[in-house]
This record gives C-alpha cells, sequence and structure tokens, in this order.
C-alpha cells in the first residue's frame, strides 16, 4: 500500500517538495508575486488555523494572516537556505505574529471589553474529513499527538496550553492556577520528552 | 557538578519556554544572550526543542481564511504599501534562531524536511485517492510508443509547429528518486510528447499510468510500459483532455494495474507541475 511506502521513506532525507518551497522563496525574494500566490495557497490553510487558536477573533486573525504574507514578501531575503526549512520559517515567523499581536497594549485593552468565545479545536479528532487533507499530514499530526499522549498529561497540558493559546507562563500559571515554577518544571520536562519522543517515532520509521 | 546541573536545567528551563514563544520579555533577552554562548549540546538541545515545538504546528486545525486575504495580500505587494511593523519585535526570526540553523540541520528537522517534502508532493495522491466524485466524461486518451529515432525527430518538429506548446518538467519521487521527464503539450490539439527516464520494468500485470491533473481532479491520461534496460522512452499521447495553461495543474505517472484506473491507486513515479506564470 502507497502509505507504507511513504511512512517508510519519511526518514529518508528527500528534498523534492522542500526544494520547489525553496524555490519558491528564491522566486519570492525576487518579487514573483505568483510564486507568493502558490506559497499562499499551499499554507494559508495551516497558518491561518494557528493564527485564530492564538488570536481568536475571526477578522483579527484574518488581518494577521493578511500581514504575515505581506512580512513575507518583505523579509524573503531573511530566509536563509541553508538553515532551516522554509516550512520552520513561516511557521515562526506566524506564531510570532500572532503572539506579538496578542500581547500588545491595543489588544489587551479590547480583549477585557469583549467575551473571549471561540475556543478552535486543537485536534482533528474522530472524521472530519477533509479531501485535500493529506494522508502524510494527518500521519505525522497523528505522530505528534500520539507523542503528546505518551508524556504527562501536567506536562502536556502546559505545552498546550503554551503553544496554541500562545500564554506566556505566567499566564499560563494564572489559567491553571499552579504556581509559575511548576509550570517552568512542567514546560522544560514536557518538551525534553516532547522531543526525545518525536525524535524516537522518526528514527523507528527509518527501519 | 552541582552548578553544571543547574546551569544547563536552567538552559533547558528557559529553551524550553522560548520555543514555545512563553517567556517574559527579560527571560527571551536572558536566553538569547544564553544562545549566543551555548556550546554544541546546547544548540543541540535548541535546534530539538525548537523542531519539537514546529511540530506541534502540525496537530493544529487548518481553518480556511476568507478569499478576502489573498486578494488584500496581492494588492498589497502590488501596490508596494509596507506591512504594520509596529509590533514587529520578534516578527521576523531572530539573529540568535538563525545562527543556530547555520550549525547544520539536526536530524530531527532533516526527517521533518522529508516529511513535509512528501507532503507537499504526494498532495495529489491523497487526494486522488480518496476522491469518489473524479468523472471520466472525455474520451480515453491513448499513449503510442515512439520507438525509432526517426519518429521520435518527426513527431517533436510536428509538436514543435504547434501554435503554443507547453513544457511541463516531471521530477521523480520517493519511490524512484533517480527518474525524471518532460511532457511536451500541445492543448490546443490535445496531444503531448512524454519522454520518461529511469523508470523501472513494469511488473507484470501492471502499467504505468499518465494523469493530467486539471482543476485538482486527476484525469486517466493513457497507459503505457518501458522495456527492459531503457533508459530514455519516448510516446506520442493523443486524445487528451481538455485542458489548458489554468485549469490544469500538473502531470502525474503512476503504477497502476494492467487496464488502468479511473483513479490512482498505486504509488506515484513522477510529478511536474505545471507552471502559473503570465
Amino acid at each position: 500500500m502507497i502509505i507504507f511506502t511513504i511512512l517508510a521513506a519519511i526518514g529518508k532525507v528527500t528534498h523534492e517538495g522542500s526544494e520547489k518551497e525553496v524555490q519558491l522563496m528564491q522566486k519570492i525574494k525576487a518579487k514573483d508575486a505568483d510564486a507568493l500566490e502558490q506559497l499562499y495557497d499551499l499554507y494559508n490553510r495551516l497558518l491561518f488555523g494557528m493564527i485564530l487558536s492564538i488570536v481568536k477573533k475571526r477578522e483579527e486573525a484574518e488581518d494577521v494572516l493578511q500581514e504575515v504574507f505581506v512580512n513575507i514578501w518583505e523579509k524573503a531575503h531573511t530566509f536563509k537556505e541553508g538553515r532551516g526549512n522554509v516550512y520552520s520559517w513561516l511557521v515562526t515567523l506566524t506564531r510570532n505574529k500572532a503572539i506579538d499581536r496578542i500581547r500588545s497594549k491595543d489588544y489587551k485593552t479590547q480583549k477585557k471589553a469583549s467575551v473571549s468565545v471561540h475556543e478552535p479545536a486543537f485536534f482533528l479528532e474522530g472524521d472530519k474529513f477533509d479531501p485535500l487533507e493529506t494522508t502524510i499530514h494527518s500521519d505525522r499530526a497523528s505522530m505528534v499527538k500520539k507523542a503528546l499522549k505518551e508524556i504527562p498529561e501536567a506536562q502536556s497540558k502546559v505545552l498546550k496550553v503554551a503553544y496554541y493559546r500562545g500564554l506566556t507562563q505566567s499566564e499560563i500559571s494564572d489559567h491553571l492556577e499552579i504556581p509559575l515554577g511548576t509550570v517552568k518544571t512542567r514546560t522544560r520536562q514536557g518538551m525534553i520528552k516532547l522531543k526525545n519522543i518525536l525524535e524516537s517515532f522518526i528514527q523507528q520509521n527509518d527501519q | 557538578m552541582t552548578n553544571n546541573t543547574t546551569h544547563s536545567e536552567h538552559f533547558e528551563e528557559l529553551c524550553a519556554g522560548y520555543v514555545l514563544n512563553a517567556l517574559s520579555a527579560a527571560e527571551n533577552e536572558e536566553f538569547e544572550e544564553l544562545l549566543r554562548e551555548a556550546d554544541e549540546d546546547q544548540r543541540q538541545t535548541f535546534d530539538e526543542m525548537q523542531s519539537a515545538a514546529n511540530n506541534l504546528a502540525f496537530t493544529v486545525e487548518k481553518v480556511q481564511p476568507s478569499a478576502s486575504v489573498k486578494k488584500a495580500v496581492i494588492k498589497n505587494i502590488e501596490s508596494g504599501s509596507t506591512s504594520d511593523d509596529a509590533v514587529a519585535v520578534s516578527a521576523v526570526p531572530t539573529d540568535s534562531e538563525s545562527k543556530e540553523k547555520s550549525r547544520g540541520l539536526s536530524r530531527s528537522t532533516l526527517a521533518m524536511a522529508a516529511s513535509f517534502a512528501l507532503l507537499i508532493i504526494t498532495l495529489a495522491l491523497a487526494y486522488f485517492a480518496f476522491d469518489q466524485n473524479a468523472t471520466i466524461n472525455e474520451q480515453e486518451a491513448t499513449i503510442t510508443e515512439l520507438k525509432s529515432e526517426n519518429q521520435q525527430k518527426d513527431e517533436m518538429l510536428s509538436i514543435l509547429g504547434a501554435r503554443t506548446v507547453d513544457l511541463v518538467v516531471m521530477d521523480g519521487l520517493e519511490v524512484n528518486p533517480g527518474g525524471y521527464g518532460k511532457v511536451i503539450w500541445d492543448a490546443e490539439n490535445q496531444q503531448a510528447l512524454l519522454q520518461v527516464s529511469n523508470l523501472p520494468e513494469v511488473p507484470s500485470g501492471k502499467a504505468y499510468q499518465l494523469w493530467l491533473i486539471k482543476n485538482n481532479k486527476p484525469v486517466p491520461s493513457g497507459l503505457f510500459s518501458v522495456q527492459t534496460g531503457a533508459k530514455d522512452s519516448f510516446f506520442k499521447i493523443e486524445q487528451m483532455a481538455d485542458a489548458n495553461k489554468q485549469s490544469a495543474n500538473a502531470f502525474a505517472i503512476t503504477l497502476e494495474p494492467e487496464g488502468g484506473s479511473q483513479q490512482p491507486t498505486g504509488a506515484m513515479y513522477m510529478l511536474g507541475n505545471v507552471a502559473k506564470s503570465n
């Protein structure tokens, strides 16, 4: 079956698709608007999902998404090919933008005035089937979810709140009503476990 | 020893918070300083934690934004106006992040690049495998092998005489990374030339099938096989589906059962995207 062939190959290094993305980035550096459109088509849903889980209000999130892509256009030259892949660069840039937004003074004043309602689902549990979702993507998502389950819940909870909601450790401490020191310890232990588990999953796929 | 343990735990603690964007401003600064002075082990820890954090993005629920966002982005970049950089302190990956990446890709980063590469290149494949709605209205395309050099030359000249032709370069995929091919596509006349190299001989009971991916749906575009020991093979394709540069996304080759399939079921050997410039 195709899926096993592909899964077996996950550990092997191939730059086919990531090379295409790098090429897109190079074109974007050269101000090729078409290339930016293509990158938008590839990434908009993932990045919007990430922004929305942090910013919550849809209109605001769309604002941030727009900012992200204009930022990509302007700052493409800061993406260095040899130093990591396009995916990491985009995901990091997006998270930073979203988090900057919620930590800005304006946002905080606004937030007090409104009731935050939208709690986006973190996980694609069950059968919400999207034909454009690739098997690879959902396999990787399953892998990460599985890894999170193997971490003690106290730790994974802290990681989830930090990542999906973009809270600072002191905000997490308030939100979960646990001491700041505990938040730090759990974050540290959780991230160490997570990285080790993911490493071992990826290595397993090599065999 | 206590000092070392405390120091490395402290590094790890800050590192874990840093990759999650969960530190205070002061802690961020402190960590970035530590990162500048980090040793090899610490840099590796940082790499791996950063990568683990990025992996969390895979579990985020994708959400479709309004179409207006894309339009606004295009409009924005065309008019040359700048984005709002008022809070752009950390909007762009910091120097320390770029620096750590220059230490070389850690295993997990490579593995992630690999899996994401497959994600992109198999986007069509998984879609095909699940899409039950692909209907074939057109006449089936036919593929004829051009065995002699004369045939190849004749057909090449003939297709180059068309008003417009498009060249689609195909890359070999994971199951056959050494393979490559080209489609010289005369969309107006619904014909094409196909060249493939380094495709393995088909197992018995199987055949290669060419697909024209049109409006994100694969359209069967003929069956072929390759001779034992042949490095390069050339084919002519006729009665191709009606499509143009706008509607066509890509050409792909998969391995199917002998009579072909209505939708791709087998491994994809090659994929080439149709360039959209103009």
